[in-house]
Protein backbone atom coordinates (compact mmCIF):
# COMPACT_ATOMS: atom_id res chain seq x y z
CA UNK A 1 0.00 0.00 0.00
CA UNK A 2 2.81 2.74 0.79
CA UNK A 3 4.07 1.40 -2.23
CA UNK A 4 0.17 2.74 -4.26
CA UNK A 5 0.53 5.78 -2.26
CA UNK A 6 4.14 6.77 -3.84
CA UNK A 7 3.43 6.08 -6.94
CA UNK A 8 0.36 8.17 -6.89
CA UNK A 9 2.55 10.97 -5.39
CA UNK A 10 4.37 10.93 -8.04
CA UNK A 11 1.84 10.59 -10.88
CA UNK A 12 0.17 13.95 -9.51
CA UNK A 13 3.99 15.56 -9.40
CA UNK A 14 4.30 14.93 -12.70
CA UNK A 15 1.00 16.46 -14.03
CA UNK A 16 1.34 19.07 -11.71
CA UNK A 17 5.27 19.80 -13.24
CA UNK A 18 3.80 19.63 -16.94
CA UNK A 19 0.57 21.82 -16.23
CA UNK A 20 2.81 24.53 -14.43
CA UNK A 21 5.08 25.45 -17.86
CA UNK A 22 1.42 25.12 -19.58
CA UNK A 23 -0.32 28.73 -19.72
CA UNK A 24 -3.75 28.89 -20.47
CA UNK A 25 -5.35 32.00 -21.67
CA UNK A 26 -9.06 32.77 -22.32
CA UNK A 27 -9.36 34.28 -26.20
CA UNK A 28 -9.78 37.59 -24.68
CA UNK A 29 -6.66 37.24 -22.36
CA UNK A 30 -5.05 36.21 -25.85
CA UNK A 31 -6.26 39.03 -27.98
CA UNK A 32 -5.12 41.98 -25.22
CA UNK A 33 -1.72 42.43 -27.03
CA UNK A 34 -0.10 45.44 -26.20
CA UNK A 35 0.92 47.11 -29.63
CA UNK A 36 3.23 50.44 -28.05
CA UNK A 37 2.79 53.85 -29.59
CA UNK A 38 5.15 55.00 -31.95
CA UNK A 39 6.77 58.31 -31.06
CA UNK A 40 9.78 60.63 -32.53
CA UNK A 41 12.73 58.52 -30.64
CA UNK A 42 10.87 55.04 -31.31
CA UNK A 43 12.38 52.24 -33.70
CA UNK A 44 10.30 51.04 -36.19
CA UNK A 45 9.63 48.04 -38.70
CA UNK A 46 6.79 47.78 -40.71
CA UNK A 47 5.10 44.33 -41.58
CA UNK A 48 3.39 43.08 -44.12
CA UNK A 49 1.23 39.95 -44.63
CA UNK A 50 -0.17 38.78 -48.69
CA UNK A 51 -1.38 35.87 -50.57
CA UNK A 52 -0.79 36.98 -54.05
CA UNK A 53 0.70 34.03 -55.03
CA UNK A 54 -2.48 33.18 -54.73
CA UNK A 55 -5.02 35.40 -56.81
CA UNK A 56 -6.05 33.49 -59.92
CA UNK A 57 -4.32 30.60 -58.79
CA UNK A 58 -7.51 29.71 -56.48
CA UNK A 59 -7.90 26.36 -58.23
CA UNK A 60 -4.98 25.21 -56.38
CA UNK A 61 -6.74 25.80 -53.14
CA UNK A 62 -9.66 23.39 -51.60
CA UNK A 63 -13.04 25.13 -52.21
CA UNK A 64 -13.47 25.32 -48.26
CA UNK A 65 -10.47 27.56 -48.35
CA UNK A 66 -11.12 30.23 -50.88
CA UNK A 67 -13.13 32.16 -48.79
CA UNK A 68 -9.89 32.97 -46.93
CA UNK A 69 -8.04 34.96 -49.23
CA UNK A 70 -8.65 38.42 -49.76
CA UNK A 71 -9.63 39.74 -53.30
CA UNK A 72 -6.16 41.94 -53.91
CA UNK A 73 -4.56 39.08 -51.31
CA UNK A 74 -3.40 41.40 -48.74
CA UNK A 75 -3.90 39.81 -45.44
CA UNK A 76 -2.55 42.52 -42.85
CA UNK A 77 -1.20 45.81 -44.95
CA UNK A 78 2.33 47.08 -44.98
CA UNK A 79 2.14 49.07 -41.18
CA UNK A 80 5.37 50.16 -38.87
CA UNK A 81 5.27 48.73 -35.59
CA UNK A 82 7.43 50.09 -32.12
CA UNK A 83 10.71 47.36 -32.56
CA UNK A 84 11.74 45.93 -29.14
CA UNK A 85 15.16 45.38 -28.23
CA UNK A 86 16.05 42.09 -29.32
CA UNK A 87 12.96 41.36 -31.51
CA UNK A 88 12.76 38.80 -34.01
CA UNK A 89 10.79 38.46 -37.19
CA UNK A 90 8.52 35.73 -35.84
CA UNK A 91 7.98 37.87 -32.04
CA UNK A 92 7.08 40.78 -34.41
CA UNK A 93 4.43 38.54 -36.38
CA UNK A 94 3.21 37.09 -33.53
CA UNK A 95 2.71 40.45 -31.90
CA UNK A 96 0.70 41.95 -35.05
CA UNK A 97 -1.35 38.91 -35.66
CA UNK A 98 -2.44 38.79 -31.92
CA UNK A 99 -3.33 42.19 -31.99
CA UNK A 100 -5.53 41.93 -35.76
CA UNK A 101 -6.72 39.15 -34.59
CA UNK A 102 -5.14 37.01 -37.47
CA UNK A 103 -5.14 33.34 -36.73
CA UNK A 104 -1.38 32.04 -36.98
CA UNK A 105 -0.33 28.48 -36.38
CA UNK A 106 3.56 27.92 -35.57
CA UNK A 107 5.79 24.63 -34.64
CA UNK A 108 7.83 25.97 -31.82
CA UNK A 109 11.36 26.38 -31.83
CA UNK A 110 11.71 23.11 -29.45
CA UNK A 111 10.27 21.29 -32.10
CA UNK A 112 12.21 20.55 -34.71
CA UNK A 113 15.53 20.47 -35.71
CA UNK A 114 16.42 23.77 -36.94
CA UNK A 115 15.80 25.47 -33.26
CA UNK A 116 13.56 27.89 -35.03
CA UNK A 117 10.07 28.26 -35.15
CA UNK A 118 8.17 27.83 -38.42
CA UNK A 119 5.20 29.05 -39.47
CA UNK A 120 3.04 26.63 -40.39
CA UNK A 121 -0.44 28.77 -41.24
CA UNK A 122 -1.71 32.00 -41.32
CA UNK A 123 -5.19 33.27 -42.19
CA UNK A 124 -5.75 29.12 -42.66
CA UNK A 125 -3.84 29.18 -45.44
CA UNK A 126 -1.38 26.59 -44.37
CA UNK A 127 1.36 24.66 -45.60
CA UNK A 128 0.50 22.36 -48.37
CA UNK A 129 -2.91 23.77 -48.84
CA UNK A 130 -2.06 25.08 -52.18
CA UNK A 131 0.17 21.62 -53.50
CA UNK A 132 3.35 19.93 -52.21
CA UNK A 133 5.21 22.89 -52.75
CA UNK A 134 3.35 26.12 -51.41
CA UNK A 135 3.48 27.58 -47.80
CA UNK A 136 4.99 30.83 -45.85
CA UNK A 137 8.31 32.47 -46.25
CA UNK A 138 9.53 35.42 -44.94
CA UNK A 139 11.24 38.38 -46.42
CA UNK A 140 13.38 41.59 -44.90
CA UNK A 141 13.74 44.22 -47.04
CA UNK A 142 13.00 42.59 -50.23
CA UNK A 143 15.87 39.41 -49.41
CA UNK A 144 14.88 36.01 -48.07
CA UNK A 145 17.43 34.95 -44.88
CA UNK A 146 18.44 31.67 -45.18
CA UNK A 147 17.90 31.55 -41.37
CA UNK A 148 14.47 30.05 -39.02
CA UNK A 149 12.05 33.20 -38.61
CA UNK A 150 12.80 32.99 -35.17
CA UNK A 151 16.30 33.88 -35.44
CA UNK A 152 16.34 36.54 -37.51
CA UNK A 153 16.88 39.30 -35.10
CA UNK A 154 15.41 43.10 -36.97
CA UNK A 155 16.69 46.44 -36.84
CA UNK A 156 15.24 49.89 -36.88
CA UNK A 157 13.81 50.30 -40.43
CA UNK A 158 13.48 46.64 -41.53
CA UNK A 159 10.74 46.33 -43.98
CA UNK A 160 9.19 42.32 -42.90
CA UNK A 161 6.89 41.04 -45.03
CA UNK A 162 5.49 37.28 -44.99
CA UNK A 163 4.37 35.91 -48.61
CA UNK A 164 2.25 32.84 -49.48
CA UNK A 165 4.23 30.69 -52.21
CA UNK A 166 3.11 27.76 -54.23
CA UNK A 167 6.16 27.13 -55.99
CA UNK A 168 8.74 26.65 -53.30
CA UNK A 169 9.45 30.73 -53.60
CA UNK A 170 9.94 30.53 -57.39
CA UNK A 171 6.69 33.16 -57.74
CA UNK A 172 7.35 35.43 -55.27
CA UNK A 173 11.17 36.29 -55.71
CA UNK A 174 12.58 33.43 -53.56
CA UNK A 175 13.39 30.49 -54.86
CA UNK A 176 16.88 28.87 -54.56
CA UNK B 1 -30.29 -17.44 -37.64
CA UNK B 2 -27.27 -15.49 -38.15
CA UNK B 3 -27.62 -14.71 -41.32
CA UNK B 4 -24.34 -12.57 -41.90
CA UNK B 5 -22.19 -15.39 -40.94
CA UNK B 6 -24.25 -17.65 -43.16
CA UNK B 7 -23.15 -15.51 -46.54
CA UNK B 8 -20.28 -16.05 -49.00
CA UNK B 9 -17.06 -14.70 -48.02
CA UNK B 10 -16.14 -13.02 -51.13
CA UNK B 11 -19.04 -10.67 -50.50
CA UNK B 12 -18.04 -10.23 -47.34
CA UNK B 13 -14.86 -9.28 -47.79
CA UNK B 14 -15.76 -7.22 -50.42
CA UNK B 15 -18.72 -5.47 -48.39
CA UNK B 16 -16.06 -4.51 -45.19
CA UNK B 17 -13.32 -3.19 -47.35
CA UNK B 18 -15.87 -0.83 -49.45
CA UNK B 19 -17.36 -0.22 -45.51
CA UNK B 20 -14.13 0.71 -44.30
CA UNK B 21 -12.84 2.76 -47.25
CA UNK B 22 -15.56 4.93 -47.71
CA UNK B 23 -15.95 5.55 -44.04
CA UNK B 24 -12.34 6.27 -43.39
CA UNK B 25 -12.11 8.67 -46.61
CA UNK B 26 -15.90 10.50 -46.31
CA UNK B 27 -15.02 11.07 -43.05
CA UNK B 28 -18.61 12.37 -42.30
CA UNK B 29 -19.71 12.77 -38.63
CA UNK B 30 -23.39 11.61 -39.52
CA UNK B 31 -22.09 8.77 -41.04
CA UNK B 32 -19.68 7.59 -38.97
CA UNK B 33 -22.27 7.81 -35.67
CA UNK B 34 -25.03 5.87 -37.63
CA UNK B 35 -22.78 3.39 -38.48
CA UNK B 36 -21.25 3.22 -35.38
CA UNK B 37 -24.60 2.34 -33.74
CA UNK B 38 -25.46 0.10 -36.19
CA UNK B 39 -22.27 -1.97 -35.92
CA UNK B 40 -23.34 -1.83 -32.13
CA UNK B 41 -27.03 -3.39 -33.18
CA UNK B 42 -25.26 -6.16 -34.97
CA UNK B 43 -22.36 -6.47 -32.09
CA UNK B 44 -25.34 -7.22 -29.95
CA UNK B 45 -25.91 -10.34 -32.33
CA UNK B 46 -22.56 -11.57 -32.30
CA UNK B 47 -20.54 -10.69 -29.27
CA UNK B 48 -21.25 -11.32 -25.45
CA UNK B 49 -22.73 -8.50 -23.45
CA UNK B 50 -20.12 -8.61 -21.76
CA UNK B 51 -17.39 -8.81 -24.25
CA UNK B 52 -19.19 -5.78 -25.94
CA UNK B 53 -19.25 -3.56 -22.21
CA UNK B 54 -15.67 -4.45 -21.97
CA UNK B 55 -15.34 -3.21 -26.09
CA UNK B 56 -17.19 -0.15 -25.16
CA UNK B 57 -14.84 0.99 -22.37
CA UNK B 58 -11.69 0.50 -24.92
CA UNK B 59 -13.41 2.50 -26.87
CA UNK B 60 -14.48 5.34 -24.11
CA UNK B 61 -10.61 5.90 -23.09
CA UNK B 62 -9.51 5.78 -27.14
CA UNK B 63 -12.04 8.71 -27.66
CA UNK B 64 -10.38 10.33 -23.94
CA UNK B 65 -6.92 10.11 -25.57
CA UNK B 66 -7.64 11.19 -28.62
CA UNK B 67 -9.30 14.47 -28.00
CA UNK B 68 -6.98 15.03 -25.06
CA UNK B 69 -3.83 14.46 -28.12
CA UNK B 70 -5.35 15.80 -30.99
CA UNK B 71 -5.96 19.14 -28.93
CA UNK B 72 -2.22 19.77 -28.35
CA UNK B 73 -1.57 19.06 -32.22
CA UNK B 74 -3.92 21.04 -34.04
CA UNK B 75 -4.77 24.63 -33.62
CA UNK B 76 -6.58 25.37 -37.12
CA UNK B 77 -10.48 26.22 -36.99
CA UNK B 78 -12.59 29.62 -36.76
CA UNK B 79 -13.61 29.06 -33.43
CA UNK B 80 -11.10 29.45 -30.83
CA UNK B 81 -12.07 28.49 -27.35
CA UNK B 82 -8.88 29.01 -25.31
CA UNK B 83 -4.96 29.08 -25.95
CA UNK B 84 -2.70 26.79 -24.59
CA UNK B 85 0.62 28.18 -24.96
CA UNK B 86 -0.25 31.03 -27.11
CA UNK B 87 -2.01 28.00 -29.18
CA UNK B 88 -5.80 27.74 -30.31
CA UNK B 89 -7.87 24.96 -28.84
CA UNK B 90 -10.84 25.31 -31.26
CA UNK B 91 -14.50 24.26 -31.45
CA UNK B 92 -13.73 22.46 -35.29
CA UNK B 93 -10.61 20.38 -33.11
CA UNK B 94 -12.35 19.02 -30.67
CA UNK B 95 -15.55 18.17 -33.27
CA UNK B 96 -12.97 16.62 -35.50
CA UNK B 97 -11.01 14.61 -32.12
CA UNK B 98 -14.73 13.36 -31.52
CA UNK B 99 -15.52 12.19 -34.78
CA UNK B 100 -11.90 10.50 -34.94
CA UNK B 101 -12.87 8.40 -32.02
CA UNK B 102 -16.60 7.79 -33.39
CA UNK B 103 -14.58 6.55 -37.10
CA UNK B 104 -11.85 4.52 -34.61
CA UNK B 105 -14.93 2.97 -32.70
CA UNK B 106 -17.10 2.02 -35.86
CA UNK B 107 -13.77 0.62 -37.22
CA UNK B 108 -13.48 -1.14 -34.02
CA UNK B 109 -16.99 -2.91 -34.03
CA UNK B 110 -16.55 -3.70 -38.02
CA UNK B 111 -13.47 -5.79 -36.98
CA UNK B 112 -15.19 -7.35 -34.09
CA UNK B 113 -17.75 -8.06 -36.59
CA UNK B 114 -15.26 -9.30 -39.65
CA UNK B 115 -13.62 -11.52 -36.68
CA UNK B 116 -17.38 -12.94 -36.05
CA UNK B 117 -18.54 -13.74 -39.30
CA UNK B 118 -15.43 -14.72 -41.30
CA UNK B 119 -13.35 -17.22 -40.02
CA UNK B 120 -9.69 -18.35 -41.23
CA UNK B 121 -10.91 -20.75 -43.32
CA UNK B 122 -12.93 -18.39 -45.23
CA UNK B 123 -10.45 -16.02 -45.98
CA UNK B 124 -7.88 -18.59 -47.06
CA UNK B 125 -10.96 -19.89 -49.23
CA UNK B 126 -11.05 -16.78 -50.99
CA UNK B 127 -7.23 -15.96 -51.54
CA UNK B 128 -6.45 -19.75 -52.66
CA UNK B 129 -6.85 -19.38 -55.71
CA UNK B 130 -5.20 -15.35 -56.21
CA UNK B 131 -3.31 -14.75 -53.83
CA UNK B 132 -2.08 -17.31 -51.05
CA UNK B 133 0.15 -15.99 -49.39
CA UNK B 134 -1.70 -12.85 -48.66
CA UNK B 135 -4.89 -14.92 -47.55
CA UNK B 136 -2.66 -16.86 -44.67
CA UNK B 137 -0.99 -13.34 -43.84
CA UNK B 138 -4.92 -11.86 -43.67
CA UNK B 139 -6.24 -14.96 -42.00
CA UNK B 140 -3.05 -15.05 -39.18
CA UNK B 141 -3.97 -10.75 -38.73
CA UNK B 142 -7.73 -10.97 -38.24
CA UNK B 143 -6.87 -14.13 -35.64
CA UNK B 144 -4.13 -12.48 -33.82
CA UNK B 145 -6.33 -10.52 -31.46
CA UNK B 146 -8.96 -13.07 -30.85
CA UNK B 147 -5.81 -15.43 -29.89
CA UNK B 148 -4.32 -13.11 -27.50
CA UNK B 149 -7.26 -12.24 -25.69
CA UNK B 150 -8.03 -16.17 -25.25
CA UNK B 151 -4.21 -16.49 -24.23
CA UNK B 152 -4.18 -14.08 -21.78
CA UNK B 153 -7.49 -14.57 -20.30
CA UNK B 154 -6.40 -18.17 -19.75
CA UNK B 155 -3.31 -17.24 -18.19
CA UNK B 156 -4.68 -14.97 -16.03
CA UNK B 157 -7.55 -18.01 -14.54
CA UNK B 158 -4.83 -19.93 -14.43
CA UNK B 159 -2.23 -17.83 -12.46
CA UNK B 160 -5.07 -16.25 -9.96
CA UNK B 161 -6.03 -19.73 -9.03
CA UNK B 162 -2.51 -20.71 -7.81
CA UNK B 163 -2.48 -16.82 -5.87
CA UNK B 164 0.05 -15.10 -8.29
CA UNK B 165 -2.03 -12.05 -8.28
CA UNK B 166 -3.15 -11.59 -4.93
CA UNK B 167 -0.55 -8.80 -3.64
CA UNK B 168 -2.68 -6.04 -1.23
CA UNK B 169 -0.63 -3.35 -3.93
CA UNK B 170 -3.10 -2.21 -6.93
CA UNK B 171 0.26 -1.39 -8.97
CA UNK B 172 1.78 -4.87 -8.13
CA UNK B 173 -1.03 -6.76 -9.96
CA UNK B 174 -0.62 -4.24 -12.48
CA UNK B 175 2.53 -4.84 -13.01
CA UNK B 176 1.60 -8.61 -13.13
CA UNK B 177 -0.79 -8.29 -15.58
CA UNK B 178 0.95 -6.19 -18.00
CA UNK B 179 3.45 -8.92 -17.55
CA UNK B 180 1.01 -11.61 -18.57
CA UNK B 181 0.11 -9.75 -21.48
CA UNK B 182 3.22 -9.53 -22.46
CA UNK B 183 3.51 -13.25 -22.59
CA UNK B 184 0.58 -13.80 -24.19
CA UNK B 185 1.79 -11.57 -26.91
CA UNK B 186 4.86 -13.16 -27.74
CA UNK B 187 3.35 -16.68 -27.17
CA UNK B 188 0.48 -15.82 -29.95
CA UNK B 189 3.06 -14.11 -32.36
CA UNK B 190 5.31 -17.29 -32.07
CA UNK B 191 2.25 -19.52 -32.73
CA UNK B 192 0.83 -17.18 -35.73
CA UNK B 193 4.71 -17.42 -36.55
CA UNK B 194 4.64 -21.24 -36.77
CA UNK B 195 1.27 -21.87 -38.44
CA UNK B 196 2.21 -19.75 -41.06
CA UNK B 197 5.29 -21.88 -41.62
CA UNK B 198 3.07 -24.99 -41.27
CA UNK B 199 0.54 -24.09 -43.49
CA UNK B 200 3.53 -23.08 -45.92
CA UNK B 201 4.88 -26.60 -45.64
CA UNK B 202 1.11 -27.72 -46.12
CA UNK B 203 0.44 -26.74 -49.67
CA UNK B 204 -1.48 -23.39 -48.73
CA UNK B 205 0.67 -21.31 -49.94
CA UNK B 206 1.47 -22.42 -53.09
CA UNK B 207 -2.22 -21.91 -54.73
CA UNK B 208 -2.75 -25.39 -55.75
CA UNK B 209 -4.13 -26.63 -52.85
CA UNK B 210 -7.94 -26.18 -52.10
CA UNK B 211 -9.50 -25.48 -48.72
CA UNK B 212 -12.75 -28.07 -50.17
CA UNK B 213 -15.28 -25.98 -48.55
CA UNK B 214 -18.07 -25.39 -50.39
CA UNK B 215 -20.23 -21.82 -50.14
CA UNK B 216 -23.18 -21.08 -52.09
CA UNK B 217 -23.79 -18.09 -53.51
CA UNK B 218 -27.31 -16.89 -52.30
CA UNK B 219 -29.14 -13.74 -53.24
CA UNK B 220 -28.25 -12.07 -50.07
CA UNK B 221 -24.74 -12.37 -51.39
CA UNK B 222 -25.76 -10.85 -54.46
CA UNK B 223 -27.12 -7.81 -52.82
CA UNK B 224 -24.15 -7.23 -50.96
CA UNK B 225 -21.98 -7.25 -53.66
CA UNK B 226 -24.04 -5.05 -56.17
CA UNK B 227 -24.48 -2.28 -53.14
CA UNK B 228 -20.67 -2.56 -52.35
CA UNK B 229 -19.51 -2.22 -55.81
CA UNK B 230 -22.24 0.50 -56.59
CA UNK B 231 -21.17 2.49 -53.35
CA UNK B 232 -17.47 2.18 -54.81
CA UNK B 233 -18.24 3.85 -57.92
CA UNK B 234 -20.69 6.56 -56.67
CA UNK B 235 -18.30 7.40 -54.64
CA UNK B 236 -15.71 7.91 -56.91
CA UNK B 237 -17.55 9.91 -58.88
CA UNK B 238 -18.54 11.99 -56.34
CA UNK B 239 -16.31 12.37 -53.93
CA UNK B 240 -15.23 15.72 -54.19
CA UNK B 241 -18.29 16.77 -53.23
CA UNK B 242 -19.43 14.36 -50.65
CA UNK B 243 -15.86 14.52 -48.75
CA UNK B 244 -16.51 15.87 -45.31
CA UNK B 245 -14.24 18.62 -44.18
CA UNK B 246 -13.40 20.24 -40.47
CA UNK B 247 -11.31 23.17 -41.49
CA UNK B 248 -11.29 25.98 -41.04
CA UNK B 249 -15.05 26.16 -40.50
CA UNK B 250 -17.04 22.94 -40.24
CA UNK B 251 -19.25 22.21 -43.37
CA UNK B 252 -23.22 21.98 -42.45
CA UNK B 253 -23.89 18.37 -40.34
CA UNK B 254 -27.04 17.81 -42.32
CA UNK B 255 -28.61 14.47 -43.99
CA UNK B 256 -28.74 15.45 -47.62
CA UNK B 257 -29.93 12.83 -50.39
CA UNK B 258 -27.06 12.22 -51.81
CA UNK B 259 -25.87 10.51 -48.67
CA UNK B 260 -28.75 7.82 -49.17
CA UNK B 261 -26.46 4.95 -51.06
CA UNK B 262 -24.01 5.20 -48.09
CA UNK B 263 -26.81 5.19 -45.82
CA UNK B 264 -28.31 1.70 -47.61
CA UNK B 265 -24.59 0.51 -47.10
CA UNK B 266 -24.32 0.40 -43.56
CA UNK B 267 -27.75 -0.54 -42.85
CA UNK B 268 -27.46 -3.48 -45.40
CA UNK B 269 -26.09 -6.09 -42.66
CA UNK B 270 -28.57 -5.37 -40.43
CA UNK B 271 -31.60 -5.73 -42.90
CA UNK B 272 -29.95 -9.09 -43.93
CA UNK B 273 -30.23 -9.92 -40.20
CA UNK B 274 -33.32 -8.76 -39.62
CA UNK B 275 -34.31 -11.19 -42.67
CA UNK B 276 -33.05 -13.62 -40.77
CA UNK B 277 -34.68 -13.37 -37.90
CA UNK B 278 -37.80 -12.72 -39.30
CA UNK B 279 -37.69 -16.26 -41.20
CA UNK B 280 -36.87 -17.83 -38.15
CA UNK B 281 -40.02 -16.45 -36.20
CA UNK B 282 -42.09 -17.71 -39.26
CA UNK B 283 -40.13 -21.05 -39.32
CA UNK B 284 -41.41 -21.64 -35.93
CA UNK B 285 -45.15 -20.29 -36.33
CA UNK B 286 -45.38 -22.96 -38.83
CA UNK B 287 -44.16 -25.97 -36.68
Amino acid sequence: MKKDFLIVAAIVLFVAILFSGTKFQSVEQYQLTHIDNITADSKTVTLEIESKSLISHEDLLKPELRAFVPTDGVILEKQAYVLREGDTAFDLLQRATRYHQIQMEYQGANDNAFKSAYIQGINYLYEFSAGAQSGWMYAVNGEFPNVGVSRYVLKDGDELQFKYTTKMGDDIGGGQ
Amino acid sequence: MLQLKNSHPVALILYYLVLICVLTLLKDPILLLFCFLVMLLIGMQYLLGSQLVSEMYFIVAITLLTVITTVFFYHNGVTPLFYVNDQAVTFEVIVYAVALSVLFGALWLIIQLIIATLPSSSIIYVFTKILPALGVFMAMCIRFIPELKARYQAVIEAQNAIGYLSSPSFFEVMRLKMKIALESLYWTFEKSMKKAMMMSVRGFSSGKRSSYKKYRFQATDRILVIMACSVAIYYSVTFSTSTYYYFPALKAMTLYREQLPYLLLILLPLGIEWKGWIQWYYYKSKM
